[in-house]
């Protein structure tokens, strides 16, 4: 239906034709004919222009020529432009990145077969309003009755519990109770070993003692033990044989480390109440599948119906059954709705800042267009037009960001998974929502930079412009933006000084000794569960160990520890009160305290400064004053050297009261540790004799030469005693290594939004000052005729954007360490020392803000005073 | 005849003049034009060119179809002809057109008649 200008050419030629012929008969002279014609037909021109822009290809053909002038305008200026894309992706990369997981998390369900034919059952229960809420859950009866329902197949249920695996098992590990139909529901089919659950075996309550685990669970807890199936393992005390184990890319509602077990064995995992027999206990949830044509709706329908049935079993219950698509957004009550404007806010900001500066990017080169535009408002050209291809440039560069973030969108889920170990799964390979978002944030962005340039540009007084006269005052908004650089500035230097700090701390992780042997000695955590042992077998269990590893080949010096370094759970705790004899409570000196047997210090050698270390065979005796040894720092503070005449100062000899009145003779002083933060010189420390009867206690065991070896005999000796303990051994180093990787992470996250941070502000700065320069190059003109030296310029340039970046420096300082006091107290229960009041941190941060800020600005600077002054007045 | 009696086109009419040129049979550009100006009485100004964005404006409505043919003189021309969207457009738009007409007539005769009441 579309016609070529070709053919309406042939046309008109051929129309004008017929008219001189017409003429011709008429009795015109050949030139006569041919004149009239053309009168006739009008301009030809006009026609032509006409029809172009009637043609229904029109649009697309101004859009080439748009995005051709665009483009060749972009790469006419390469750095401009490769700051304006950086910007726009850092603000459209951010927005789409959360928005997947977001996505990931709160709209999709967790499930990677067909998640379109997933029903997930959200029943509400309400009722009698003075009994407590029911949990949204199901009973196993309603359960029973559910599968009832004609639109729905594979209806599965499970519920969640915890469960010690062995007997020394510190950590509770995750129990999916599920039904037997749970895997395939979820789309897995082949085990990575054994088998899966039979029907059969979700028959009767307590009749199958059957458990599948994880792939890593298999690998972490049992070395990946190909031997595993058909073995026994206790889970909460009871014995489970293993039947598979599930592959690791199988992720159901449960990713890393599980157990799966079938529902009717949920006993041991409820405090052993059998909730078959208590079947309206509600602890169940249920998915399922939609059955061919049938949908959500349809579904819901029915199983309302059904619940009605149910709740006359139950009297004053009533049940409101919803069925959605398993996303956590679509569960009814789900708070969802106040989160979402909150992150949607945050994320909003950043867009706007990024398209802010860009802005300010392309304000400067708008105003400098501002000739051109006057042009070709001159020779007929439209505002509308105009526009249009104002918008196009600042669209084409929002495009190329977007498709940069499209890549990060894909990069999202290995991300995550890289960065949060033991992560749940959700789905977060973007799909069509995360696409329309991207897209829609992309032309947003395009549209907020492009508009105030555009306006800018179209915004001229016409003969002024032309003339040259235009633009000698602007920026009314100047205050406006100088908040707003200030405010980059403030948020660049927080985030920078938390990086600094971050990269510091990690580096005194690697770079400090802490003053004992980290690399040859193994930490041998130890737990006793107390029934089955008694006190007796469990300290008897102790001293055979501590015999055997001692005998291995290599092993050098075996010791105990209540606290060994560098690995309290609960992290440093207040210490204990020491007082000297007769001195009130409440005076005395808070010290850690750590009781160890007497090679303590030879394992870890650890120097003795004064006095000697326990003895050999030394055990503290009740009523006696047992020895202790001190460290430098608990001597210097409790007894000063320069103590009052009379008063003995020597540490040793000298008595010491616990809080429970207990005495004790200080024997020796230990050098002082960096054992209890990285890099920091450990409080003062009261080291306690331990009674050979203790148990519960860490083991460590100082070696020759590799560790591995030494290790495993260890493992097999803890084994042959007892098969059920399985503890982690490792060297010192080997802890702090991996708690220095984890907090690396940590660093990296702050390093990477400090690094967005400093490049919005450095981008922001330049664009404000080469906007205002470009505005003064009439004054900038005036100034070097009436003498002004280069440097003078540069100066007054530098001048004019000096004031936000040193507000938004004092601002970001005060903010800087207010945040880091902030950060060191939610820190305060790990190993990491953050030195808060690091000057260094903020002093290297502070120049490095200022100098970046400096160079943005040198460059439009420098471009203002090599203006010739002749040229710069003629030009405006 | 001279310019200065041709009356300019109100917008609009023009394509409804086409159409109803159309609606005898098929025509070529300049027989449409020529029609217009004979049928008119040589009074209703075609300025030839101004034609064809209103035959474009005709056919992407859907209102005409065309096609190439050959012309009295056999030479290649495109013809133009009614479509029954066209038709019934040209129904509507002459109907609305007469009644315009008759308004705006019995408006302007007006003060006469009372002049003779």
């Amino acid at each position: 239906m579309s016609r070529t200008n070709d053919e309406y050419e042939e046309e008109i030629r051929e129309h004008i034709e017929m008219e001189v012929r017409d003429n011709l008969e008429r009795g015109m002279t050949p030139a006569e004919a041919r004149r009239a014609a053309a009168r006739t037909f009008g301009n030809p021109g006009v026609v032509r222009q006409k029809l172009r822009e009637g043609g229904p290809w029109y649009w697309l053909e101004t859009l080439l020529k748009d995005v051709r002038y665009g483009l060749r305008l972009l790469i006419r200026s390469p750095l401009l432009s490769c700051a304006t894309v950086l910007t726009l992706t850092l603000g459209i990369g951010i927005n789409t990145g959360v928005f997947t997981v977001l996505n990931g998390m709160l709209l999709r369900a967790r499930v990677d077969k067909s998640p379109e034919t997933f029903a997930h059952l959200s029943p509400q229960y309400s009722g009698d309003p003075g009994q407590p809420a029911l949990p949204p859950t199901v009973s196993v009866m309603d359960y029973r009755a559910y599968r009832g329902a004609r639109s729905l197949h594979e209806l599965a249920a499970w519920g969640i519990g915890n469960s010690t695996l062995g007997q020394d098992d510190p950590v509770r590990w995750l129990v999916m109770l599920t039904s037997c139909n749970y895997f395939s529901l979820y789309g897995l089919d082949q085990p990575r070993l054994g088998r899966l659950f039979r029907p059969d075996e979700c028959a009767t309550p307590g009749a199958a003692p059957v458990v599948v685990l994880s792939e890593e669970l298999w690998r972490r807890r049992f070395d990946a033990d190909p031997q595993i199936l058909g073995s026994v393992i206790r889970l909460n005390q009871q014995p489970f044989t293993v039947i598979g184990v599930t592959p690791a890319r199988f992720s159901g509602q449960l990713k890393g480390p599980g157990i799966y077990v079938p529902y009717t064995m949920q006993a041991p995992f409820y405090g052993g109440r059998d909730f078959f027999r208590e079947s309206a206990m509600q602890w169940l949830t249920v998915e399922g599948r939609l059955q061919p044509g049938e949908t959500r709706a349809s579904a819901q329908a029915e199983l309302n119906v059904i619940a009605r049935q149910q709740d006359r079993l139950q009297p004053g219950r009533k049940t409101t059954v919803f069925v959605t698509n398993g996303s956590f957004a679509a569960e009814p009550s789900s708070g969802v709705f106040w989160m979402a404007p909150l992150i949607m806010g945050a994320l909003t900001l950043i867009l706007l800042l990024a398209s802010t500066n860009v802005t300010m990017l392309l304000l400067s080169r708008a105003a400098a267009r501002q000739r051109e535009i006057a042009i070709r408002l001159s020779l007929g050209a439209t505002r509308q037009r105009l526009l249009r291809m104002l918008l196009t440039e600042s669209l084409i560069l929002a495009s190329v960001a977007g498709a940069i973030s499209a890549w990060i969108a894909g990069r999202v889920p290995t991300t995550m998974e890289k960065m949060i170990v033991g992560m749940p799964h959700y789905p977060m390979q973007p799909d069509m929502l995360v696409f329309a978002y991207l897209a829609g944030v992309t032309l947003l962005a395009g549209a907020m930079a492009g508009m105030a340039p555009a306006a800018e540009s179209l915004k001229v007084d016409l003969t002024a412009s032309l003339k040259g006269q235009e633009s000698l005052f602007g920026s009314r908004r100047s205050r406006t933006r100088g908040f707003l650089i200030g405010a980059q500035v403030a948020m660049s230097l927080v985030l920078l000084v938390g990086a600094a700090l971050f990269v510091r701390a990690e580096f005194t992780i690697f770079s400090e000794n802490p003053g004992f042997e980290t690399r040859q000695v193994l930490l041998i955590p130890l737990r006793i569960p107390l029934p089955p042992y008694t006190p007796a077998s469990a300290a008897a269990f102790y001293r055979t160990l501590e015999q055997r590893v001692r005998a291995l080949p290599g092993v050098q010096s075996v010791s105990f520890a209540s606290s060994p370094p560098f690995s309290s759970d609960e992290g440093i705790g207040p210490g204990e009160e020491l007082r000297g004899p007769g001195q009130p409570r409440g005076t005395g000196l808070k010290a850690s305290v750590n009781v160890v047997s007497p090679d303590f210090f030879d394992t870890l050698r650890i120097p003795i400064v004064r006095g000697r270390a326990f003895r050999e065979g030394e055990t503290p005796v009740k009523g006696t004053a047992s020895p202790v040894v001190v460290s430098e720092a608990f001597a210097r503070t409790m007894w000063p050297a320069r103590a009052p005449l009379g008063q003995g100062n020597d540490p040793l000899g000298q008595a010491i009261q616990d809080p429970g009145g207990d005495l004790f003779e200080v024997v020796g002083v230990a050098r002082d540790l960096k054992s209890e933060r990285f890099g920091a010189v450990d409080r003062a420390f009261v080291y306690f004799l331990r009674s050979p009867q203790a148990f519960g206690d860490t083991m460590m065991a100082r070696f020759q030469g590799d560790s591995v070896p030494i290790q495993l005999a260890v493992r097999n000796l803890i084994r042959e005693m007892d098969r059920e303990m399985l503890p982690r051994i490792g060297t010192i180093q080997t802890a702090m290594d991996n708690f220095a990787a984890l907090f690396w992470k940590m660093a990296e996250m702050v390093l990477f939004l400090g690094a967005v941070a400093i490049v919005l502000a450095v981008v922001g700065i330049y664009g404000v000052v080469a906007f205002a320069v470009s505005r003064r190059t009439r004054e900038m003109g005036i100034r070097m005729a009436l003498g002004a030296t280069r440097a003078d310029i540069v100066l007054s340039v530098i001048a004019s954007g000096v004031r936000p970046i040193l507000f938004g420096l004092a601002i970001g300082l005060l903010l800087a360490l207010a945040g880091a006091a902030a950060l060191s107290r939610a820190l305060r229960a790990t190993p990491i020392g953050l030195d808060v009041h690091d000057p260094i941190a903020y002093l290297t941060v502070s120049l490095l803000l200022v100098s970046t800020a400096l160079a943005a600005m040198f460059g439009p600077a420098l471009r203002a005073a090599r203006a010739d002054p002749s040229q710069a007045l003629r030009q405006e | 005849m001279p310019d200065a009696d041709k009356i300019q086109l109100l917008p609009g009419t023009l394509e409804m003049l086409v159409l109803q040129t159309l609606i005898f049979g098929p025509r070529h550009g300049h027989g449409i034009a020529t029609t217009i100006e004979r049928t008119s009485g040589e009074v209703l100004l075609v300025d030839h060119g101004s034609l064809y964005p209103a035959l474009q404006r005709l056919e992407q409505a859907g209102l005409i179809a065309s096609d190439w043919g050959t012309s009295e003189h056999n030479r290649r021309a495109r013809f133009y002809k009614l479509t029954r969207a066209g038709r019934r457009k040209l129904a509507a738009e002459t109907g609305k057109w007469e009644k315009v007409v008759r308004a705006v007539t019995g408006v302007l005769r007006a003060p006469r008649e009372q002049e003779g009441a």
